[in-house]
This record gives C-alpha cells, sequence and structure tokens, in this order.
C-alpha cells in the first residue's frame, strides 16, 4: 500500500516547517511527500528546499490564486495508492498515517475523514476548537453512523487515487472544494469512513476580520455546493433527513437570532442565556473531552461568535442563493508562527 | 467547517442518533447505499425536506410566538403607546346632555373610582353639562358608552 501525501502551499513561511517535520515523523511513513510551492513570494522555496529529498517540491509557475487549483497540478506527480491531503498550517498526529493505513484495509472504502483541532492562541481559536469538537465527536460522529459524511476536511482527509482521478477531480466551480469532493463521493455511492484517532491539528484564524473571512468561504462555498449538488439530497431519505436538518436550522434560527431582540429584549435575553447555559455545558464537556480547560470560558465569547456566525450565514445565503453571485475568490488567512505543538 | 451557526437542533439530533446506535445498534442506512431512486423515492425524499423545514419553522414560531404575548414584548408595548396617542385626542371636557338643571358641579356621575366622571360646569343650555374623566381613566369608547348611561338615568 503506497501512501502519498500532497500539500499545497503559498506563503507559508511561519508554519511550514513545523507541519513538515510532523508529517516526516510518522510511526507509518508517508511513501511519497508531494508539497507544491504556489508561486510564493516569502521563504516558502527556501525552507522546501532546506529538506532537501525527503520530500519531491513543485513550483506552479504563476500563482493560481486557489487552492483546489494547486492540489490539481499536484496531484500529476501523485504516484501512490492512496493520497492525504492536508494544509501548511496543518501538523499531523503522529499516528496519522497509521491510521488511515487501518481505514483503507476496507477496499469498499473510497476516502477517510480525519478529525481536525485548532491549534490554541486566542479566544477566537478557542471558538472554533469548540466548534471543531462538537462537530466532529456529535454531527460527524453520528453522520458516520448514517453513512453520510457531510463534510471530509480539507486539512485531513485521504483518498483512493484511481477513484478520485476517474470520479471526482477537480471542477474549480465551487469555493470550498473538500465539500464538492465530499459530494462527488455520495453521488457515485462511494463509502466515506471517519477515524477519530487520524487527528491533525490546523491553524485557524487569529483575528476577527480573518475569521469572517473564512466563514464567507465556508458558508459560501456551502451554498454553492447545495446549488450544484441538490439532486444528491433528494435521492436518499437519510441525505434529505440529514441536509434539511442542518440547512433549515442555520436559515431559521439565523434570522429568528436577530428577530427576537426587537420583538421582546426581555425574551431575548432570556434566549441567550439559555443559548449560554448550554454552550456552558457543552464547554465543560469538550474541555474534558480534549483535556482543554480553557475550553470552558467558550460560551462568553461563543455568544458573540453565534451573531457573527448568524451573519455571515444570512449574509451568504442571500448573495449566492438569492443573487446567485457566485465568489470564486480564495481567502488565505494571515499566518502566525507555530510555537506550541501537540 | 461548522456544520450550522448553532448549538441547536441539530446537535440534539445528532446525540440522539449517536445514542440510538450505541443503546439499539441501530444503523439507519445500513447497506442500503446501492440503492437507485424512484419517483415515490424523490417524493419521499422532497416530503422529508419539507416535514423538517416545516418542523424547525414551527419550533421558531412558537418561540416568536411566546416573545410577542410575552409581558415585556416590545409588540405590546407599541400597541399601548397607540392607545397612548388615542388619548390625547380625547378631549379633556366631555358634554353630557342630562335632563335636570340642578346637578352642582363636583358632582361624581359613577361610583366606579376607575372610571369616574366629573360634573365640571355648566353650558350655556342648561341640560348639557360638560364632565370631565377622572383617575387618568381613559378608554373613550368607555367614556362614551358611560356617559350615554347617566345620560338615561336622569331622564
Amino acid at each position: 500500500m503506497k501512501i502519498s501525501l500532497l500539500v499545497p502551499c503559498y506563503n507559508e513561511e511561519k508554519s511550514l516547517e513545523a507541519s513538515i517535520k510532523s508529517c516526516l515523523n510518522q510511526t507509518r511513513k508517508f511513501d511519497e511527500l508531494v508539497f507544491i510551492d504556489d508561486s510564493s513570494t516569502d521563504k516558502t522555496p527556501q525552507i522546501l528546499a532546506s529538506f532537501g529529498d525527503k520530500i519531491i517540491t513543485h513550483r506552479v509557475p504563476k500563482n493560481t490564486g486557489n487552492k483546489s487549483r494547486a492540489q490539481e497540478f499536484g496531484f500529476q506527480f501523485v504516484t501512490g495508492d492512496f493520497v492525504v491531503t492536508t494544509d501548511a498550517d496543518t501538523l499531523l498526529k503522529p499516528n496519522f498515517v497509521e491510521e488511515i493505513e487501518k481505514s483503507f484495509q476496507d477496499p469498499k472504502v473510497v476516502a477517510v475523514a480525519g478529525v481536525v483541532k485548532s491549534l490554541p492562541y486566542n479566544w477566537l481559536t478557542l471558538c472554533r476548537a469548540f466548534d471543531y469538537v462538537v462537530g466532529q465527536y456529535i454531527h460527524k460522529l453520528a453522520q458516520s453512523h448514517m453513512n453520510f459524511i457531510f463534510v471530509m476536511p480539507g486539512a485531513a482527509s485521504a483518498f483512493r487515487v484511481e477513484t478520485f482521478r476517474k470520479y471526482i477531480t477537480f471542477d474549480h466551480d465551487t469555493i470550498t472544494e473538500d465539500l464538492d469532493f465530499t459530494y462527488k463521493i455520495h453521488r457515485n455511492q462511494f463509502k466515506i469512513v471517519y477515524n477519530q484517532q487520524a487527528i491533525s491539528y490546523t491553524q485557524d484564524p487569529t483575528n476577527l476580520k480573518n475569521y469572517i473571512n473564512q466563514l464567507r468561504r465556508w458558508f459560501g462555498g456551502g451554498w454553492q455546493n447545495v446549488i450544484k449538488h441538490y439532486s444528491i439530497i433528494v435521492t436518499k431519505p437519510i441525505r434529505a433527513f440529514e441536509l434539511s436538518v442542518i440547512y433549515a436550522e442555520g436559515l431559521i434560527f439565523s434570522v429568528l437570532i436577530f428577530i427576537i431582540p426587537f420583538l421582546n429584549l426581555w425574551f431575548a435575553f432570556w434566549f441567550v442565556f439559555g443559548y449560554f447555559t448550554i454552550a456552558f455545558v457543552f464547554a465543560v464537556w469538550a474541555a474534558w473531552k480534549e483535556k482543554r480547560w480553557a475550553l470552558i470560558l467558550v460560551p462568553f465569547p461563543y455568544i458573540f461568535i453565534m451573531f457573527v456566525n448568524a451573519y455571515v450565514y444570512l449574509e451568504q445565503f442571500v448573495k449566492e442563493v438569492i443573487f446567485r453571485k457566485k465568489n470564486l475568490v480564495w481567502f488565505k488567512p494571515d499566518r502566525v508562527t507555530i510555537t506550541k505543538t501537540s | 467547517m461548522p456544520f450550522t451557526p448553532f448549538i441547536g437542533i441539530s446537535v440534539i439530533v445528532h446525540i440522539c442518533v449517536i445514542f440510538g446506535c450505541w443503546l439499539f445498534s441501530w444503523i439507519p442506512t445500513k447497506e442500503k447505499i446501492a440503492q437507485g431512486t424512484t419517483y415515490v423515492g424523490y417524493a419521499v425524499n422532497s416530503g422529508i425536506i419539507v416535514a423538517v423545514f416545516m418542523l424547525i419553522f414551527i419550533q421558531a414560531g412558537f418561540l416568536v410566538h411566546a416573545s410577542i404575548v410575552d409581558k415585556h414584548s416590545s409588540v405590546k408595548f407599541f400597541a399601548s403607546s397607540i392607545t397612548q396617542i388615542k388619548k390625547i385626542k380625547i378631549p379633556e371636557l366631555l358634554n353630557i346632555v342630562i335632563a335636570s338643571t340642578n346637578v352642582s358641579s363636583g358632582t361624581q356621575l359613577s361610583d366606579n373610582p376607575m372610571a369616574d366622571l366629573l360634573i365640571k360646569n355648566r353650558t350655556d343650555n342648561p341640560f348639557i353639562y360638560q364632565v370631565e374623566p377622572v383617575n387618568n381613566f381613559n378608554d373613550y369608547t368607555y367614556i362614551q358608552s358611560k356617559l350615554n348611561d347617566i345620560s338615561k338615568t336622569f331622564q
């Protein structure tokens, strides 16, 4: 079983070295590590070169401005049976490849979704870490029981290369390529497994501007994919159920939380207080689960973040679904140096 | 990416699925993947989508309803503000026709302390008196009906 790694990089000098080291430091080594330099203008090429023949490096002649285009460029150099796709700001846990290999022992498995955790930095990354815990240990776990993984994380996914080349490929017509891949896999009735032991640590936006821009990409891309892959929603009851629960809740409650304060300020206060209490219960559970005790404090900023999330969700719905203004411009958040590795 | 902007109904639904699987070894879509979709299937799945949206919409509707009927409701506040505007429109002094010429000023015309009407003074017409609502009672419709009743009792 030959397992390759594919990592597109663009101006990743702050995080790249730690990321490459984590990829090299695996209990089951990658058979091939392909790094694509998307015409970086910082020290990324030098850092890649410093690893010599331990990694394979290719440089895109002209910046593609889009992760999936850089990935597509790099895919031609992948020679493995399986490929792990991750980001240059992501660290892989030492047993990551080992776990991926275990999941692919089942010949029906076409893709493996790993777990993404947020590297600690500030209150925003704490909120994101909380989202990841709830999203992956509740939503995604239930989805794996229902045989319908909603999204393969861009920072921790692995694919059977032959199937990927034949059925999935790169369309570049949505801004969230990972969701596009996932829906294509479902459309072709292939099997995705969720491996909770294949863990990666990623760097999330550390300021509000970057956070909002990332949400715009995620939610905007989410709506783009719903429009693109609408037919898969109505072809299986479980997909119809799962996707309508997710999108109905997002849409209706995003409107609701902005309406209620106008209808009844006192009621809105109790509504927020109730939400805070629920978030607190989940935060205690998340802190215990992750052994990251700062998560207990997350309900305080999370109330604010809830309104930000809801606003961006509605904004992207209006933009992408109502006005059909498709945004395909890639957003890359500012990186910070990775100082704490797990 | 976060699935929805909230920790809400979907979390509860997914927790139920997880517990369902643990407790009853229940796998909702066990190996039904390879089946094609018929027109009936499309109809059923579309029905599921509509039903889920309706259920969540109804839940949201309950919250909206509860916030409107609550005593702190802004809707109620604005409704009462409109009544306040009506209050201003009520004339301070109202005319009443009473079939008597010896009703003196200051006579109270009602035994309800919250809806009292006070004879203010006579007009040029000896049978018409001016009355004023007291105790901040400003329900104009009620005052009018009260005046009519009082008028009849003097006839």
